[in-house]
């Protein structure tokens, strides 16, 4: 009884796919502007961001708060619909999706949240959180064969003997445990692509690794995942890829190994130098920015980010710099969106 | 059952000074819970200490007990230093003989813990107004040079809380927090919600404050790399324990307790390589009787008198405390 009817992937087409999108939010103007009839500020969170993920892949997309990295994730599940751009799931544009179609095309999609302790309902016990999906999703089942597949669900990740977990309370369930029952929740239908954000920044870091691990896994048994994280750390260590992010757009991106040993753009070589290390004998200065992420309601003109830069010049103020390969041969590999880059 | 020091530092001399503190909880129609079980610390003048350790370890209540503001109806014993003078009358009265001039306190999310209707400026002059007795002019003077010290402009002491960004509003709480000088700052988590650059700032600043004003700082956090990177000695709690103590430096390179070294082996960091494996299993719980190490059900290195016997904290180096029976054994190779 296979859950995806859908055809195997020719192994050029990325599994989710974002083509230049946009998520615009309006804002509410206070009330004095609209007694003056000011409208409310228009903000792109994501301003034109390509990113693909493909089958058995982990990007991880990387940046402080505001810089549209958990936005851009709500996109790709179709959670947000974006102002410009498309999206592709396995190269079908489903950018106007809806309806029943909507429906189907989410369910090869999950999202992990940040927080085990409110993404499961208190009241409802371990088997019936499992289960849900399957009642929504899969009406012919019978409740034998659900309570096999919640079964299998937790032993997957990692949650031995299932049968010790079924009849549990989340209170009854450590935060590890939440969220290894949040992810068994997110795989009942089998999904293809999954967007965790900030899967383990609510955990102890001794149950960090476990989670981490697990999510590994699923990506070597061919599931994509974006991560999103704002620990370059984590991203460094378990992301196949890096999509660096600053104030909607993405300024770098690359293999995970690459970007955190030679950063090229200004901004990624600032979150590298002031991630501290644990060695205390290698202890440097840390080279700090100052200031603070600008407002996405007052995007700086030109490069976004050059009134932190360090490096900026006399274009920069002006110049609004795409995504270039950093050297040559690196175009789709290694890429930044510097004026100073390639 | 000292804290080792190098130099050693008597009991006068210490910013903060700790022995056998318990805190218990007593939550009606439960059992009580024993929080902290028996903490001994010593915070040296103008050092940065760290307490560091997992969700629910006691390292604030530690941290909350040594400054008398844990709830009515938590139980707490022990003997606790500030500024070298015992605090015995531990009520209101006596406890604000130490708060904000001997130790002040910047709290998990003190930013959001300003006033929003009072000008920054103001919220800073009012615990040198009421503690010091300092006259309004002078004490507004200095109020401008500590938000100059903390990198807030002085013309911007008008500015209300909301006017300003989370990083802003942080550096009021830690100028307000040092508006009386106090010789120990007690900071809980001052970075989480914080974005990674902002974090980095607020770090660099309290190791430059502490430097230049000359106080100590007793950092309260569970982020291990900032410990490493910006203290000068940490203790390592676990279930209501100190399992080690030492310098970061021998703490990283030498780790006597399995906990320590496997915290180490759960980060991922950029300078490190090794494999990132967590700690299988959970801390026990405080509300019931415990029976020997509170860490052997997950150490994989215990041993059957781990399971009996209590390990307390022993010197195994020079300054340099662990609480485990094996503490003293040949490292196992890494």
């Amino acid at each position: 009884m296979s859950v995806t009817e859908t055809p195997p992937l020719d192994a050029q087409t990325p599994l989710i796919e974002l083509c230049s999108v946009v998520a615009r939010f309006h804002t509410r103007a206070s009330l004095l502007a609209r007694l003056r009839r000011r409208p409310g500020a228009t903000i792109d969170a994501v301003a034109g961001v390509s990113i693909a993920v493909a089958a058995g892949e982990m990007l991880a997309l990387v940046g402080e708060s505001g810089s549209g990295k958990t936005s851009t994730g709500h996109v790709a599940l179709r959670l947000l619909d974006p102002a410009e751009g498309e999206v592709r799931f396995q190269g079908e544009d489903v950018t106007r999706v809806g309806g029943r179609r909507l429906r189907r095309l989410r369910r090869p999609m999950q999202l992990i949240y940040q927080d085990p302790y409110e993404a499961l309902d208190p009241r409802c016990r371990v088997s019936t959180i499992l289960q849900q999906p399957l009642v929504v999703q899969e009406r012919g089942l019978g409740s034998a064969e659900r309570m096999r597949r919640a079964e299998e669900a937790l032993e997957r990740v990692g949650l031995t003997p299932p049968q010790a977990f079924m009849r549990r309370l989340p209170h009854e369930l450590s935060g590890g445990q939440r969220q290894r029952v949040a992810i068994a929740a997110s795989l009942m239908l089998n999904p293809r692509f999954v967007v965790a954000d900030e899967p383990v920044s609510m955990l102890d870091v001794s149950v960090r690794a476990g989670i981490m691990a697990l999510l590994g896994r699923l990506r070597d048994e061919g599931m994509g995942i974006l991560l999103i994280t704002h620990d370059l750390p984590t991203a460094a260590r378990y992301a196949d890829r890096i999509a660096v992010m600053y104030l909607g757009r993405v300024v770098e991106i690359g293999p995970a190994e690459e970007v955190i040993a030679s950063p090229q753009h200004p901004y990624t070589r600032a979150l590298v130098d002031v991630t501290p290390g644990l060695d205390p004998s290698k202890r440097t200065e840390l080279r700090i920015l100052g200031g603070e992420v600008p407002d996405a309601a007052n995007v700086p003109s030109g490069c976004r980010f050059h009134p932190r830069c360090p490096v900026a010049f006399e274009a920069c103020p002006t110049t609004d710099p795409a995504l270039r390969p950093v050297a040559p041969g690196k175009e789709g590999v290694h890429e930044a969106a510097c004026l100073l880059v390639g | 059952m000292s804290t080792a020091a190098a130099p050693p530092v008597s009991a006068r001399a210490c910013a903060l000074r700790l022995r056998d503190l318990h805190v218990t909880f007593n939550p009606p129609d439960r059992s009580p819970v024993t929080a902290v079980d028996g903490v001994d610390l010593d915070v040296r003048p103008g050092e940065r200490f760290a307490l560091v350790g997992e969700s629910g370890c006691g390292k604030t209540t530690t941290a909350l007990a040594a400054m008398g503001l844990l709830p009515h109806g938590a139980e707490v014993t022990g003997d606790i230093r500030i500024g070298g003078h015992a605090v015995t009358e531990r009520n209101d009265v006596g406890w604000a003989r130490h708060r904000w001039t001997d130790v002040a306190m910047v709290f998990q999310g003190a930013m959001n813990s300003l006033n929003p209707v009072q000008p920054i400026g103001r919220q800073i002059v009012e615990p040198m107004r009421i503690h010091e007795g300092v006259d309004r002019k002078q004490a507004t003077r200095r109020a401008h040079e500590l938000l100059e010290l903390v990198g807030i402009p002085a013309r911007r002491a008008g500015a209300f809380p909301h006017e300003l960004s989370g990083g802003m509003r942080q550096r009021t709480a830690i100028a307000m927090a040092l508006a009386c000088n106090p010789r120990l700052l007690v900071a809980d988590e001052p970075t989480t919600a914080l974005d990674t650059m902002v974090q980095a700032q607020i770090f660099a600043l309290l190791v430059r404050l502490t430097q230049e004003l000359e106080f100590a700082l007793l950092l309260v956090t569970h982020d291990l790399p900032a410990v490493m990177h910006f203290c000068e000695r940490a203790a390592v709690m676990y279930a209501g324990r100190v399992v080690e103590t030492a310098s970061v430096a021998e703490l990283y390179a030498h780790p006597r307790h399995p906990y320590t070294r496997r915290l180490f082996e759960a980060s991922p960091s950029l300078d490190r390589t090794g494999e990132i494996r967590s700690i299988p299993g959970a801390p026990p719980r405080l509300d019931r009787p415990m029976v020997g190490c509170r860490f052997a059900a997950r150490c994989d290195r215990a041993i059957d008198r781990c399971r009996v016997d209590d390990p307390r904290l022993e010197t195994v180096g020079e300054a340099h405390e662990a609480a485990c029976w094996r503490a003293r054994e040949q490292e196992p190779s890494a």
